[in-house]
């Protein structure tokens, strides 16, 4: 097992006793944080002598590890020198999930096909050409239920539209003609409509892009991502039932 | 902030990418680093290096003074063109652009301009981010100096 260092400079040394605890780590990064960040956790990693530390930022959690005497700080990735496994990314993605019941679904516009079992809830925008591609993906697999929370976050056309959309009797057809066939809806945005709010949630997980997307299991995903590599994750995540 | 903070946040840039995923990702600061400089006695320059495999679209430029006025007579070069069928006439700059922007009377009375730059952007591998505030600020005695040396 190794710590590979992916960046030069990236050490830093503080002069603290040889022998460190929780509260020894903590103090390496109090009052350098100034507001950009706070504290998480702090705990001892379970593959190696060294502390994690989590940070959350406005971006989302950011790990840092310590050594054992707090006199070190490692930026960097941890892999498994022998099966490659990405410790930090895998603990970056338990951080970065949700609960899925926690989602606000009631904002969504839902589509299901076949027997709807593979689920996935997407924060769209529709004026995202990744988003339009990411969907139509998924347009073409079925069993699966789709819940697109409209995030209009790329410009106040974005927000027109999306309000708009879920003014319309029909909201799934609406929204599917306007991402993909760039048909705009016809219902005037003025009813009471969820986009401003989920526009704070989103900002509130600190998704900055579009699409980002849950499994069922609450990891998280950005990007529009090919049906060979989302199928068997959504397979993985809502696995079927007996 | 200390310099192991910022390694950080730049961690992203050392990852190769395999999948897409919010650690994989880089932040839209990272991707789009923008620095501000003065050009003249009239003019400030900003610049943007933009990393490989992300563009920043040139119709979502915006720029305010601190007071929240809007620059409208920044100089923005043409981008790469695209007809797209779907979302029309689509102008991006890759790589690197350098946008020229007027100063005020009151910015060179001041010695000073602090600007808010808008910008939005997508990378390749298949997101796009949301608008992105960052704020500059151009010292106006260094080009001075720089002039008459």
């Amino acid at each position: 097992m190794i710590m590979r260092l992916l960046l030069a400079g990236a050490f830093f040394s503080a002069a603290l006793s040889a022998r460190a605890d929780e509260a020894a780590v903590r103090r390496v990064f109090e009052g350098k944080l100034r507001g950009s960040g706070a504290i998480e956790t702090v705990q001892k990693v379970p593959w190696g002598d060294l502390y994690e530390v989590v940070i959350r930022s406005p971006e989302g959690p950011v790990i840092y590890y310590v050594d054992g005497a707090a006199s070190v700080v490692i930026v960097g990735q941890a892999f498994d020198a022998k099966s490659g496994r990405n410790f930090t990314e895998e603990r970056q993605r338990k951080l970065t999930a949700v609960k899925w019941d926690s989602l606000p679904l009631q904002w969504a516009i839902t589509s299901k096909r076949g027997d709807g079992r593979r689920k996935i809830a997407i924060l769209s925008d529709p004026n995202c050409p990744y988003c339009k591609r990411f969907e139509g993906d998924l347009a073409t697999l079925d069993d699966i239920t789709v819940h697109i929370l409209p995030y209009a976050v790329l410009g106040p056309k974005s927000t027109q539209q999306a309000k708009a959309v879920w003014c319309s009797k029909n909201r799934v057809q609406a929204w599917n003609d306007l991402v993909q066939r760039r048909v705009e809806p016809q219902a005037a945005p003025d009813c009471d409509t969820p986009v401003d709010k989920l526009a704070e949630y989103g900002r509130s997980l600190g998704a900055n892009s579009t699409p980002t997307w849950f499994l069922e299991s609450g990891e998280r995903y950005s990007g529009a991502m090919s049906l060979d590599e989302v199928r068997p994750l959504l397979d993985q995540a809502s696995p079927a039932k007996r | 902030m200390s310099r192991w903070i910022l390694a950080a946040a730049l961690l992203a840039v050392a990852v190769e990418v395999s999948a897409v995923n919010p650690a994989e990702l880089l932040d839209p600061q990272d991707a789009f680093r923008i620095s501000a400089r003065a050009l003249d006695a009239h003019t400030a320059v900003l610049e943007f290096r933009i990393a490989t495999g992300y563009y920043l679209y040139r119709d979502r430029f915006r720029f305010e003074t601190e007071a929240g006025k809007i620059i409208a007579n920044a100089e923005l070069p043409s981008g790469k063109v695209k007809e797209d069928p779907f979302f029309g006439r689509i102008e991006t700059y890759r790589d690197y652009v350098r946008i020229k922007v007027p100063l005020s009377d009151a910015n060179i009375a001041q010695k000073r301009m602090r600007l808010k730059v808008i910008s939005q952007g997508c990378a390749d591998i298949g997101v796009c981010y949301i608008p992105q505030e960052q704020w500059v600020e151009v010292k106006l005695d260094n080009a001075s100096r720089r002039e008459s040396p």
